[in-house]
């Protein structure tokens, strides 16, 4: 496989600040990806949801998310209205340099976070509840991870997920995971994208002193995607009741188990234009479209 | 020296004082720890301090192997068991 000339895929634009814009021949593509995942979704019956950007900070406190991922974590932050003289000192200084960096003053305070992940909301939307059927549900949401360095489909700071979560039984959840990690690795067959399955791990902030990593390590849960044996392109997480426990989610009075199943549509893409190059001729929309 | 039931036993012991989710009569040596959150990930590294401290060594948690603490057998077999 021959490396990807970016400026050569029709509609795509690459933001250095690790973004991507899509329209034309792309963004047909990703609209066509995202109904595939779709229609995997349709299967489970999943209820569709759409989010907002934003997340509480208590929510995702509850996880213990900014000691085990502080390195990722993005905030949207605002200036300080109510200090006399706060606007007038930003307007009176640099603002914005010739580097781009904003010039900030006082900020407000700092209460919410860019969601890092699509299926935290829907935790955090059923916490407190008793369900008394198994449910399923998908959403897809712009997700924001910072990196040190970004790269352009591949590693973004802001890219989109596709994720599809089912609560329920212990027993029930697991058999979820199974039952579509066959489905999605048919499609991925039939698509000719030489992907495997791995075992993965959540890129913990100092890993080796942190509970949930090693606990990952003893007792794999995750499985990634990997498309060319280096890219993780998306993933399947049985959590257990990890989410139960933590938003007070029950099924039938008992803590519910959940699980889910997530695609990185940036990357899938990067997939489909590394496996058949940047001429959309040659890109296998219908067979997205069908299969 | 403890024997292999000996040290069965004393971890058996600490899980029932660990965890809230597994009675006396329930938790068996090849009782599944891991996969039905019988342990939390903070009992997990509990346990490796308390197993390090029964065999007096540090681990290298990096090298750490996926199925060991599945169970008090596989434990007791990766950790305490004669060498093959």
């Amino acid at each position: 496989m021959s490396e990807i000339k970016f400026l050569e895929i029709p509609g795509y634009r690459w933001i250095p600040n690790g973004q991507s814009n899509f329209s034309g021949a792309v963004l047909d593509l990703f609209k066509a990806l995202d109904g595939m995942f779709l229609r995997i979704a349709d299967q489970a019956q999943a209820r569709e949801f759409y989010f907002p950007p934003f997340i509480q900070a208590h929510e995702l406190n509850k996880l213990d998310y900014f000691k085990s991922f502080p390195h990722l974590i993005s905030f949207p932050v605002a200036l300080d209205q109510h200090k006399a003289g706060n606007l007038e000192k930003f307007i009176d200084g640099p603002r914005c340099d010739d580097s781009g960096q904003v010039h900030l003053v006082e900020i407000d305070k700092v209460c919410d976070c860019l969601t890092p992940a699509a299926c935290y909301h829907f935790y955090i939307h059923l916490q407190g509840q008793d369900l008394q059927e198994p449910i399923h549900l998908t959403t897809r949401a712009h997700c924001f991870r910072r990196e040190l360095f970004y790269k352009p489909l591949q590693r973004q700071w802001s890219f989109n997920m596709r994720e599809i979560v089912c609560l329920g039984p212990y027993d029930y959840v697991r058999e979820f995971v199974k039952k579509f990690r066959d489905i999605v690795t048919e499609k991925l067959h039939k698509l000719n994208l030489g992907i495997e399955w791995d075992v993965a791990t959540d890129p913990f902030f100092n890993p080796e002193s942190n509970p949930k990593f090693i606990m990952q390590q003893l007792d794999p849960v995750k499985h990634e995607m990997i498309f060319n044996k280096e890219l993780s392109i998306g993933s399947t997480n049985f959590h257990k009741d990890y989410f139960g426990e933590n938003f007070g989610i029950k099924y039938q009075g008992e803590i519910a188990h959940s699980a889910c199943i997530a695609f990185g549509l940036e990357r899938w893409i990067f997939a489909i234009i590394s496996r058949y190059g940047t001429n959309p001729a040659h890109w296998p929309l219908t067979e997205i479209q069908n299969v | 020296m403890k024997t292999e039931q000996e040290i069965k036993e004393v971890l058996r012991q600490w899980v029932l004082t660990k965890s809230k989710k597994v009675t006396d009569s329930e938790l068996k040596f090849d009782t599944h720890l891991l996969e039905t959150r019988i342990l939390s990930s903070l009992h997990v590294m509990e346990l490796i301090l308390e197993v390090e401290k029964m065999k007096g060594t540090r681990f290298n948690l990096k090298n750490i192997k996926p199925g060991v603490f599945n169970s008090i057998d596989t434990i007791y077999s990766s950790f305490f068991g004669s060498p093959a």
